[in-house]
């Protein structure tokens, strides 16, 4: 963990700063750009949330996208079934997505590295087997949240709205990762990372803390799942749960830098910038771009492009020290 | 009981073909610590290698599978050797995502080469059976069970009783010491994987016959099937890997059968998988010493 530089005052109100201007750049942006930015909003939320259970905790979560699954399907059901406001069922739907993950942390927590990292691929398969089929949640004809009509809806907020939306939850992410990086849980939780049992003998709650991990890492995916449900009206199984998904917002995390405050916004910023961009000027390459990207990225760039910065003077390339240090 | 049966040997037939698939990603788990989630797209890349050849290559189906096993153990082998051993040494984090990112290549170059239709092989013995005391037995699910058996063993004895397979044994138990005694890791890894590329291959070949069709979506599934009959069977364990297979198999259609909701056949592989990796981490009938496996 990296000493904060400055004070930490300064630094909180650097954030506020950035937020401040970020949020007026909502009224500069045209509606295309608009989308991306929220589009990148989002992922920082969520690569922000991986973070916390796989960064810092160091329990490779390989089902995030099912906690933000679950929060979409928790705000849809809420709205089009029992009829409550969107934004009334928006704090329900995170409660309970991180009740839900703490159920299910309490048996997979005790499975390390990749057997966990199957577990969770696992649960989120079967979960989007589940949705696909259960006429709660209308199956894999999907659920429409309510905009309009006689009936109780949620009228549709603009696209500004849902930038603004998203920029706040992305900046709760930062805040809370920030408050990680230099609190007692957040040093639990890195103790764990580097030696479980270690720490275990310290005197750290293990189980607590990694349940509390996994249930913050779950509020959060969930909340961004509902603003996301929300975003499309209509929530359907298959996108919602897209293991890509997961991949994507690990691979965000990773090459950004786990375990840190900026990596995962550093990722998701240029993953989301590429998803957007490319797109539009390779139409055809990008679908084989991007698994090649993501291959050279975690090879390159294990330890994130926040560590990139060389320690000392005359030290080698870290890219190649990365290969250097991992290959056989 | 007739009804019963029929259901109970559909499922052993069925896998059979699933042993067949998953014993290659046991085999990479086991020995290479690499969960390969390119696996799945391995399999239904045989599968087209098989059909391209069957098909516009005129060969014999069988012949066209052996070709296709051949050219997938090169794939696995150079896939080893260049990229997933720069990463040996790596938290496990790393391959996991690098397997990804060569699952979904593989998978965007079958969309846009043999695009996402469904197809299906039709051999000779397609849609023939044999009854058997009240019992449909299709010709080609019997023959995908018995060549399933044969390669599990034939995988088993060569790994137990060779000194190549003595040699991987030992890179799975620890690499460093097997360097050291003289084993060339760097190779002995690659052939591993290529192995375990060839064996997804003989199973989507297969695969191309028994089921009625497959497309590159079908990747996943396989996937899927493969991490349940791995964790069941116990890491890096190919009679475990029959063991999964079967059961996977049985429980899948006698699930469907007689367990009330549409969803259950899909939903049940997934309660196993979690069930025994919360309560039975080493397998059902795995040996504790690869239990590490999930640990390091």
């Amino acid at each position: 963990m990296i000493p904060p530089s400055r004070p930490i005052r300064t630094r909180w109100l650097g954030g506020v700063a950035v937020l401040a201007l970020l949020a007026a750049g909502g009224f500069a942006l045209a509606p295309g750009p608009l989308t991306a930015a929220t589009t990148v909003l989002s992922y920082v939320t969520l690569a922000q949330s991986w973070n916390i259970i796989g960064g810092f905790a160091g329990y490779p979560s390989f089902g995030q996208v099912m906690f933000s699954g679950v929060g979409g399907y928790c705000a849809a059901v809420l709205t089009a079934r029992a009829g409550l406001s969107f934004w009334v069922s928006l704090p329900i739907s995170a409660a309970f997505t991180a009740a839900v993950a703490a159920v299910v942390g309490l048996p997979l927590l005790r499975l390390r590295r990749n057997a966990f990292a199957v577990a969770t691929l696992g649960l989120a398969a079967g979960t989007q087997e589940l949705v696909s089929n259960l006429g709660l949640t209308g199956g894999v004809s999907g659920l429409a949240i309510p905009t309009n009509g006689p009936g109780p809806h949620t009228s549709y907020p603009g696209l500004l709205s849902f930038y603004w939306a998203f920029l706040a939850l992305a900046a709760v992410a930062v805040g809370i990762v920030a408050w990680l990086a230099t609190s007692r849980f957040g040093l639990a939780l890195l103790s764990i990372r580097s030696d479980e049992t270690a720490a275990c003998s310290c005197g750290v709650a293990t189980t607590r803390s990694k349940l509390a991990a996994l249930a913050l890492s779950a509020g959060l995916a969930g909340t961004a799942g509902a603003l996301l449900a929300f975003q499309q009206v209509v929530v359907f199984p298959d996108p919602l749960f897209d293991v890509t998904t997961t991949a994507l917002i690990v691979v965000m995390a990773v090459v950004g830098g786990a375990g840190t405050v900026a990596g995962p916004v550093i990722g998701a910023v240029i993953f989301g910038t590429l998803g957007a961009a490319l797109p539009v000027a390779a139409d055809r390459v990008y679908p084989l771009l991007l698994p090649v990207l993501i291959i050279a990225a975690v090879v390159l760039l294990p330890g994130g492009v926040a560590g990139i910065t060389p320690r000392r003077p005359g030290a080698r390339f870290p890219v190649l020290e990365a290969i250097r240090r991992n290959r056989l | 009981m007739t009804y019963f049966l029929q259901a109970l040997t559909s499922g052993l037939l069925q896998g059979g073909l699933l042993a067949l698939i998953a014993v290659g990603f046991t085999l990479a788990w086991g020995v290479l610590n690499v969960v390969n989630l390119a696996h799945g797209a391995c399999v239904v890349l045989g599968a087209y290698l098989t059909w391209e050849l069957a098909t516009a290559g005129d060969l014999n189906p069988v012949l066209a599978g052996l070709v296709a096993a051949a050219a997938m153990f090169g794939f696995g082998y150079s896939l080893q050797r260049w990229l997933l051993n720069l990463l040996l040494r790596a938290p496990v984090l790393l391959p996991l995502l690098v397997t990804f990112g060569v699952g979904l290549l593989l998978s965007d170059v079958m969309v846009s080469v043999f695009s996402s239709d469904y197809r299906t092989l039709a051999t000779a013995y397609s849609r023939k059976s044999v009854i058997a005391g009240g019992v449909y037995v299709p010709v080609l699910g019997l023959g995908s069970l018995l060549l399933a058996l044969l390669l599990i063993t034939c995988v088993a004895l060569f790994l137990g009783r060779t000194r190549y397979g003595a040699a991987i044994r030992a890179v799975g138990m620890d690499r460093d010491a097997a360097r050291l005694i003289g084993i060339r890791v760097r190779h002995i890894c690659a052939v591993t994987f290529g192995l375990a590329a060839a064996l997804a291959a003989v199973g989507g070949s297969l695969a191309a016959v028994v089921t009625p069709s497959f497309s590159p979506a079908s990747a996943d599934t396989y996937t899927l099937d493969s991490f349940v009959i791995a964790v069941v069977g116990g890491v890096g364990n190919a009679w475990g890997a029959l063991a999964g297979g079967l059961s996977l198999g049985v429980l899948q259609v006698v699930g469907a059968v007689y367990v009330p909701g549409v969803y259950s056949p899909s939903v049940i592989p997934f309660a196993v998988l979690v069930l025994v990796l919360v309560f039975r981490p080493q397998g059902l009938v795995g040996r504790a010493r690869l239990a590490d496996r999930f640990d390091a």
